[in-house]
């Protein structure tokens, strides 16, 4: 869902994080949620009702629907 | 030994609290900056200080370098990657970080927690791919990142036009824009226009350039667009509207900004319903101070006006708290206010005029299934 800017863009090397079992590079200091759009996931949670598909929706912390039980964020919150 | 008391714990690392946490330590109070980010620059600045020069986000943003260096330099104290999770009224700040829970306890505290996207409920919101225009645009401050595939921007507001042309900048034309500003916007605006159209040059003459740079980019515009909804399975898909579809891979809403109130309403503090840009916002006086005489409000928090009145109210509040805990006495603080009000004047000219240009509609949403009515 997202990508890298194409050149001309500084050469940064990344940080090696893996999402779902997928090894890739992200840029320092981005958020976890922003490592699972870069890893093209279709979904970072699914809702505890019915079980609906979620992505992240603001990436400021506020709307609250990019929560992942596993980070370490002590809000639950991925972005 | 630490003392008991922090004398002004400002909440908030955007341009309200950087410039409220700068000034209040140098008039000599001892000042705390708590907020949630790794770095300060609150969303507008996010990520500031690891901008290049030539940046696709602009010299808007870039400009808040100085508010961040200044801060950097102050001698009030910062403690980023923190989320204030209660405040009593008391004075008493509850924060959870990792490192664990706290509690601080301040004379006056300020919150400058800012402004956030109005959200946008369409049919299909909430499936994967659709998201706010300011997402978009933090996926570029902080990492250098771009929407892959097809972005559609959708709604109305200058951020909606400043997203897009940084995208093009970017490298990453969006691939259609779809604007919701209903016609009576601009008969409305139009009517203002003799008022505000010598304070507002400023403003009006970005707005303008930002619309030119996106048209000359070649990027499909379709206006007056209603009836806006997500199609998809499990993800976008397509997004549609009374009178046509696109596909598309990301959506990017946005429908103006309103005041982050989480804190003010939590303290139960006093709202008004500010019918020009549809939005609540926490009762405050001139110097941004509320009932509760240990709390008070600057910045977006408080009313929505942009980044260089931000720093300014922040400014006021400093001063404000400084005479509270009579560190300077009113006629000082008054006559350092006086400035700071003028400026602050010339900042809030074009406010009325954006505002009702990029006025939401009000629409009853469509529903997928008959109304409760229908189902008796």
């Amino acid at each position: 869902m997202f990508r890298k800017r194409p050149e001309p863009a500084p050469a940064k090397a990344g940080v090696p994080v893996t999402v779902e079992g997928r090894d890739i590079r992200v840029p320092e200091g981005v958020s976890a949620a922003a490592a699972v759009l870069l890893a093209g996931l279709p979904a970072i949670r699914e809702t505890a009702v019915t079980g609906a598909p979620r992505g992240p929706y603001c990436l400021m912390g506020i709307c609250f629907d990019c929560l992942a039980g596993s980070t370490a964020s002590p809000t639950g919150r991925a972005a | 030994m630490p003392p008991d008391r922090i004398d002004f714990a400002v909440i908030g690392a955007g341009p309200a609290g950087m410039a409220a946490a700068t000034l209040a330590a140098e008039l000599g109070l001892d000042t705390l900056l708590i907020d949630e980010q790794d770095a300060p620059g609150g969303q507008i600045y996010r990520a500031i200080e690891g901008a290049d020069d030539d940046s696709p986000l602009g010299g808007d943003y870039l400009a808040g370098r100085l508010l961040v260096d200044e801060f950097r330099e102050s001698v009030a104290a910062y403690r980023p990657a923190a989320t204030v999770w209660h405040i009593d009224p008391d004075g008493t700040v509850s924060l959870v970080s990792a490192g664990g829970s706290e509690a601080i306890r301040a004379r006056r505290i300020l919150l400058a927690t800012g402004a956030y996207e109005r959200p946008v409920p369409i049919p299909g919101w909430t499936l994967p791919g659709v998201m706010t225009a300011g997402a978009a645009q933090i996926m570029l401050k902080t990492g250098d990142l771009v929407p892959a595939g097809r972005a559609v921007l959708a709604g109305q507001g200058p951020l909606l036009w400043l997203v897009a042309a940084q995208l093009i900048r970017a490298g990453a034309p969006p691939a259609a824009i779809l604007e919701t500003a209903p016609h009576p916007n601009y008969h409305a605006a139009a009517r203002l226009l003799p008022r505000v159209l010598w304070p507002a040059r400023r403003a009006l003459w970005k707005g303008l350039k930002l619309i030119r740079e996106v048209k000359r980019a070649g990027i499909p515009i379709r206006r007056e667009i209603a009836g806006l909804r997500v199609l998809g399975r499990d993800r976008i898909e397509t997004v549609a509207w009374d009178s046509g579809e696109l596909p598309a891979d990301l959506l990017l809403l946005h429908e103006g900004v309103i005041p982050n109130t989480q804190i003010s309403l939590a303290l139960q503090l006093d709202h008004r319903w500010d019918a020009a840009q549809l939005c609540w916002r926490p009762v405050v006086d001139e110097w941004g101070a509320t009932a509760l005489s240990t709390i008070a409000v600057a910045g977006d928090g408080g009313g929505i006006a942009g980044a260089e009145a931000a720093a300014l109210s922040g400014r006021l509040a400093a001063l404000d708290a400084a005479a509270f805990l009579d560190r300077i006495d009113p006629a000082e603080r008054d006559r350092r206010a006086r400035p700071i009000r003028a400026a602050l004047r010339r900042e809030r000219a074009a406010r009325p005029l954006l505002d009702r240009l990029s006025r939401p509609r009000s629409s009853s949403p469509r529903t997928t299934s008959p109304p409760a009515a229908a189902r008796r």
